[in-house]
């Protein structure tokens, strides 16, 4: 699964290898009375990449996020002359401080019993305090620990999503919770579960892996929308590119999972966070999969089906447009690119996967490609627990940015998790033909994927933030994105990781006058 | 910030019309304070009248109080300033002026040299922003920025002293032509007209006047403290740091009463490479934290 996009695309593009026999048509897709209810079957692991490495390190919270103090200050009470302290007058005491700690003030806040001793903000508190403490005139002194509003998710599997972590989402959090609702995310991708229905099929017989599997024939199919992703109003505007028509449910769950890291429901008490978790979904597909092949779509994810839902998008007012998609061969992809621009024109972000296949000769990815030079849209590396380069992340010139996409090779947790189908349940086409079978598309699990896809609903998540926050054109939230990056790599901006990671606290706190 | 700036010039205007209506009723009382005696500077000469045969010896004339010669004065002043970084304020506090208070001491050589320090604080609260390509994003997360400049100037005031104008000897009657009458026996003999009075020719007193009005220029160097705080900080985000300012002023004092007066400045700072490193001035390029600064101020002393 480490290449979630690629699959879905070869799967596309090998359409006419892979369907044997007389190409069906598609049933009319029959929306039904009864809707089938959505079962949450937990959380697996996804075995897709190796778990060799198990022992990195995954950082609590991003850089300088972690201190946990106010810089530059700290409480202290002082005792009162001839209460068996020193007996130092508070002049002596200024100037016996000021000799150590270099120029401060003293405050006596109102409302207190004790005063604010500032100095410079270079100074590590904690050691400013410790050194206080030991002063007969002082009772007690400690580092201004932070007490603030600290929004941290209660999603139960938060704490497994190190990707969040690794970026300090807290931290931005804290300053955007989530986005606003009138901020619309698209997510062209396989679709989403995004309703409760069940759909009328013809799946036509075909090949998979050297096996030959039987034509089910008409069948029904149920899908549900995801528990964790869903709520009144959440989506909006959604259509699907590939069957023609206003219902993209997922028949893979590549684009619910997608979904759910730019967006899932967080701080509900059920499976996992998302980043901008009150924006609004719209989903959009435009890529097919294995059973959309099978099920003989009358459409395939090709450049012109991408750049007509990058076009719909724009026109249903996406402010931001995610798209964890690609193809690696053939020739550029001008229209995708020309509908790229036009979506920015009409003040869309995008994020766009910047490739898996480093490993595999670093092949250019054509839409990705298409993204680098135009200020707006961004194409996105993927890094690991550990904050470097995830060796699946493509390297090329037009990466500008990098995103958490997960490496299990340096860590056992190494996926970035949301929720989505239940593989068991989808993927029988991937069983021995004796135990295929109809999929369900209403049987949920949490679970961890890695890729560049994982890595581009970050910086869209990202985006839909600062779009929330004031900053509302497309080319001035890449402008931001890479201004407030992290610098990985080589100093600058370099092939791997573009500007460098990303950096929500300090990309939603922007600029004063002179930090 | 914008209904400070409104609030300020309805303040400033409240001002200048206290202080011209005090400046008014003043200057009656400049002229009762002067000495009386001999400091003829308001006192018109009176035409000379025949000396009386026996004129009593004039009063025994007072010595005019000498100025000292180092007087002090302390003030207290109302600011308004206007940043040379104006876009980078205006960007942040939605203003590129605003109102300072403050207060300082001058002390002044009978020369007219004076020496004094000035410490002012301006402070407002704006919000963190996003620049790109000239347009400004407003961040909605406040902003305080205070700005505490301590300046050190030397300069003169141009004290003008009150000197004796000669006066116009009265018109004088001219002399009726002798008579030829003899004198009558027993009558005294013709006077010659009296010479106008000593007092009307000699020079005024050099004892100051209370002037009206004086003028004053200087520069100086001073300090700038910026400070800079916003939520969501972390280490190294709160900005505390001072620079080196240099300045000129110019002004005038308008004295009140004795020990009461009032004045005006204009003052432009420097603060060279304070700004510009980062922040929302390094995306303007603006690297000054100076400006100018118009100030009305209370002064306490002589």
């Amino acid at each position: 699964m480490a290449s979630v996009v690629a699959l879905v695309v070869a799967s596309c593009m090998a359409l006419g290898q892979a369907q044997t026999g007389p190409p069906t048509k598609r049933a009319a897709r029959v929306l039904m009375d009864e809707f089938p209810e959505a079962v949450d079957r937990g959380t697996i692991e996804w075995p897709g990449e190796s778990t060799d490495v198990p022992d990195a390190t995954v950082q609590a919270r991003g850089g300088t996020a972690a201190l946990p103090y106010a810089p530059g200050k700290v409480i202290v009470k002082f005792r009162a002359a001839g209460m068996g302290g020193s007996r130092a007058s508070t002049t002596s005491r200024t100037r016996e401080l000021s000799a150590a700690l270099g120029r401060i003030r003293i405050e006596r806040p109102s409302h207190a019993d004790f005063s604010l001793l500032h100095f410079d903000p270079d100074l590590d508190p904690e050691a400013v305090a410790v050194m206080l403490a030991a002063r007969d005139d002082v009772e007690y002194a400690q580092a201004a620990y932070k007490v603030r509003s600290y929004f941290r998710p209660n999603d139960p599997l938060y704490d497994q999503q190190w990707n969040l972590s690794l970026i300090g989402m807290e931290d931005a959090w804290d300053i955007n919770e989530g986005g606003r609702e009138s901020i619309i995310v698209a997510v062209l991708d396989t679709g989403v579960a995004f309703q409760n229905a069940s759909y009328a099929y013809t799946a036509g017989s075909f090949t998979n892996g050297g096996f030959t599997y039987p034509a089910l024939g008409r069948i029904v199919v149920p899908f549900a929308a995801a528990p964790d992703l869903t709520s009144s109003g959440r989506f909006v505007s959604p259509y699907d590119f590939i069957y023609d028509d206003p219902n993209p449910v997922d028949m893979d769950g590549h684009g619910t999972h997608v979904s759910g890291t730019a967006g899932q429901l967080t701080n509900n008490g059920v499976g996992t966070a998302g980043i901008a978790f009150k924006a609004r979904i719209m989903p959009v597909k435009c890529i097919s999969t294995m059973w959309d092949d099978i099920f003989n779509s009358p459409y395939v994810g090709t450049d012109d089906v991408v750049a007509r839902a990058i076009r719909y998008a724009a026109d249903n007012g996406a402010d931001v447009i995610n798209m964890s998609l690609g193809r690696n061969g053939g020739a550029s992809a001008p229209a995708v690119g020309a509908a790229m621009r036009y979506a920015v024109s009409k003040g869309a972000f995008i994020a766009v996967a910047g490739g898996n296949d480093y490993e595999d000769g670093n092949p250019v990815e054509r839409l990705a490609e298409q993204a680098g030079p135009i200020p707006g849209a961004m194409a996105v590396a993927a890094v690991g627990p550990d904050g470097n380069r995830a060796p699946y992340s493509g390297v090329q010139s037009y990466i500008e940015i990098a995103a958490p996409g997960g490496n299990r090779r340096v860590s056992s947790n190494g996926g970035v998790w949301q929720q989505t189908y239940d593989p068991a349940a989808v993927e029988t086409y991937d069983l021995p033909p004796s135990r295929y079978g109809p999929p369900r598309f209403d049987t949920f699990v949490n679970i961890s994927y890695t890729g560049t896809s994982m890595a581009t609903p970050h910086v869209a998540g990202l985006a839909a933030l600062l779009m929330s926050q004031g900053i509302t054109t497309p080319s001035a939230v890449e402008a931001a994105i890479k201004q407030f990056a992290t610098d990985k790599g080589p100093e600058g901006r370099d092939d791997e990781y573009g500007e460098g990671l990303i950096n929500p606290r300090a990309t939603l706190r922007g600029l004063g006058i002179i930090r | 910030m914008r209904r400070q700036s409104r609030s300020t010039g309805s303040v400033l205007g409240g001002y200048l019309l206290v202080v011209a209506a005090l400046t008014m009723l003043a200057a009656p009382a400049v002229a009762q304070e002067v000495p009386d005696g001999d400091d003829g500077g308001d006192v018109q000469a009176q035409p000379a009248k025949p000396a009386a045969p026996r004129q009593p010896a004039p009063p025994a004339r007072r010595t005019p109080p000498r100025e000292p010669a180092l007087s002090f004065q302390g003030f207290g002043t109302f600011a308004y300033t206007s940043f040379t970084a104006s876009e980078t304020f205006n960007a942040v506090l939605g203003s590129s002026s605003g109102s300072a208070f403050g207060g300082g001491a001058r002390v002044s050589h009978r020369s007219g040299f004076f020496f004094q320090f000035d410490l002012s604080r301006f402070s407002d609260t704006g919000q963190r922003v996003y620049e790109y390509q000239g347009e400004v994003f407003e961040l909605g997360i406040p902003l305080d920025v205070t700005v505490t400049p301590l300046e050190l100037t030397g300069g003169y005031r141009f004290v003008r002293r009150a000197r004796a104008t000669p006066q116009k000897p009265p018109a004088r009657t001219p002399p009726k032509a002798p008579t030829k009458e003899p004198p009558r026996a027993g009558a005294a003999p013709p006077q010659r007209p009296a010479a106008p009075q000593a007092a009307s020719t000699r020079p005024a007193s050099s004892a100051p006047r209370r002037p009206r009005f004086i003028p004053y220029a200087g520069g100086g160097i001073g300090f700038v403290q910026y400070e800079e705080e916003s939520p969501f900080a972390e280490a190294g985000d709160a900005v505390s740091e001072s620079f080196t300012s240099y300045h000129v002023l110019g002004g005038v004092d308008v004295p009140l009463w004795r020990w009461l007066g009032t004045g005006v400045e204009v003052n432009y700072r420097w603060v060279p490479d304070a700004l510009g490193e980062g922040g929302v001035s390094k995306a303007f390029g603006e690297t000054d934290l100076g400006g100018f600064t118009f100030r009305v101020r209370v002064t306490v002393g002589q």
